[in-house]
């Protein structure tokens, strides 16, 4: 039983919660440069880590680790994707810094992907944004040779 | 016997779950309907890439070059069809290309 617990316990598992395509423009001579950007933070499981305290600890230890873990995860309610992260905010600057990789700011087809890089006790609480940047066409000038 | 056949019926059982939905602002004009779609096979559960996701942005694009698209309805679903054997993840984008 430890053995198949800890098994599970170490597995890893990359999960989608959300994703939303936005509006495609196309112009014309204008060529669409894709770009991607990604922020994370790492999020903690702590019913998971009482669990495996538990497994690897002694009885008594064991359960005082898990009731800590319970107790933290009580003041951990409400509608969320993935883990708890000790930095709510990592996300805020997204929208600002996709104007460093499209600094005309022709931006279209934009793709928002949450997602979770799962592993023991910690994940990858990722943030992932995808779109086009449009850029002006240039025209390229055949010089003859005389 | 009676065991088999509740096993066979436990395992034959699938069903679809709608993981998140997303809207973007419908034209009054509406143009030709264009669709996406992007699926991903998990056995076991054993997932290690999002990656399938990727494709969705350009094959929505490819659909129509010389105008907008808009008002994008995108679905992500998840479908059982053999209850921890086998799951599929399928991502659909559908939207009006305005030219």
């Amino acid at each position: 039983m430890k053995y198949l617990i800890l098994l599970m316990l170490f597995s890893s598992c990359a999960i989608v919660h959300h994703v939303q395509v936005g509006d495609i423009e196309s112009k014309k001579n204008y060529v669409r440069m894709p770009f991607e950007m990604k922020v994370s933070e790492t999020g903690v499981d702590f019913r998971e880590a009482g669990k495996l305290a538990q497994v690897v600890a002694n009885n008594q230890a064991g359960n005082q680790i898990k009731q800590i873990a319970d107790i933290i995860a009580l003041f951990q309610m409400g509608p969320m994707t993935g883990n708890p992260v000790f930095n709510e905010k990592y996300a805020d600057g997204l929208a600002k810094s996709i104007y460093t990789k499209c600094p005309s700011g022709n931006i279209t087809g934009l793709v928002m992907i949450r997602e979770t890089a799962k592993y023991p006790i910690v994940s990858g609480e990722i943030m992932k944004i995808k779109g086009f940047c449009l850029q002006k066409k240039t025209k390229r000038k055949n010089k003859r040779k005389s | 016997m009676k065991v088999l056949i509740l096993i066979s019926m436990l395992f034959t059982v699938s069903c679809t779950h709608l993981s998140s939905v997303s809207q973007t602002s419908i034209p009054a004009k509406k143009g030709k309907v264009v669709k996406a779609e992007v699926d991903n096979n998990i056995f076991f559960f054993f997932n290690f890439s999002n990656s399938y996701l990727d494709a969705i942005n350009e094959k929505l694009a490819l659909q129509c070059e010389n105008g907008k698209i808009s008002g994008i309805l995108t679905k992500h679903e998840s479908i059982t069809y053999f209850p921890i054997i086998y799951h599929k993840t399928r991502v659909t984008a559908q939207g009006y290309c305005n030219e």
